[in-house]
């Protein structure tokens, strides 16, 4: 999974954790929600490399007993969210909630900061009512060389629990 | 008016069955738009099927109410009655596919 993938997967599990009903834009055809969805989507991004060349230095696996090497990497992103219900009143309660969760439920690497939200609007190709909005954030990624022959493994965003 | 409709329907109209319950006898047809080549539009909730179809029968319908015909299911979007002279002759409503439910 790309570092885009993984902050828009981030901002969709969040936002589905805290009991709203967060899908990936422009995923397959529109369905019928029975409450307020909210259509997320990476609008834009800024890479750069952390500390010198991203190599972050080294550290201690107590698990394995190895050293493994770090290397961090840094996006700014613009996070698009879309909230789309068959009642105004639906739409403005999924935002202020979306709103809360973005500010305290994001994993550690993914810090947000100005959010932005239009006036609710009527969205004719769906025949449902939308407010748009807009998230800043700095996502922070982490990749370690691997056990056995020291390759570089995939860049991770930090605080995510991966399998 | 509305008499000369029924056996025309009889004939040539479609079993609809309206909101999972009532069988009404209609005519159901696509709008045809030679401009509209693809039958989807893309928006961030997901592609939307908006192409729209045109009820005509003695049934009344309103927004909402659901629609089934063959394998398909609908929504009316709008309607209004049609009338001649004094009488009402007939329903039209346009119908919008119905959307699958979020599993």
């Amino acid at each position: 999974m790309n570092g885009l993938n993984q902050v828009r997967g981030a901002v969709i599990a969040a936002l589905n954790g805290g009991g709203l009903t967060a899908v990936a834009a422009y995923e397959g055809k529109a369905k019928r929600y029975p409450g307020a969805v909210i259509a997320v989507d990476v609008a834009e991004a800024a890479g750069k490399a952390m500390a010198l060349c991203s190599y972050l230095g080294k550290t201690y696996d107590e698990s394995t007993g190895t050293v493994k090497e770090l290397y961090g990497r840094q996006l700014t992103v613009g996070i698009s969210l879309e909230v789309r219900a068959t009642a105004a009143a639906d739409c403005e309660t999924a935002m202020e909630t979306a709103a809360e969760l973005l500010m305290t439920g994001l994993p550690s690497g993914l810090r947000p900061g100005e959010q932005s939200w239009e006036a609710v609007s009527w969205d004719r190709d769906n025949q449902l009512f939308l407010r748009r909005g807009r998230v800043s954030c700095r996502a922070y990624f982490i990749a370690e060389t691997g056990q056995e022959d020291g390759t570089l493994l995939d860049f991770i965003l930090k605080g995510v629990m991966t399998t | 008016m509305k008499n000369l409709l029924e056996p025309i329907l009889l004939r040539y109209g479609q079993d609809l069955t309206v909101n999972g319950g009532s069988t009404v006898r209609a005519f159901l047809q696509p709008v045809t738009d030679r401009a509209k080549a693809s039958p989807y539009t893309v928006t961030p909730l997901g592609t939307v099927d908006d192409r729209l179809w045109i009820y005509l029968g003695s049934a009344a319908l309103s927004p909402g109410d659901t629609v089934a015909w063959y394998d398909r299911s609908f929504t009316v979007r709008n309607s209004e009655p049609v009338g001649s002279g004094t009488e009402l002759q007939h329903w039209w409503a346009a119908l919008a596919p119905a959307r699958e439910a979020k599993e």
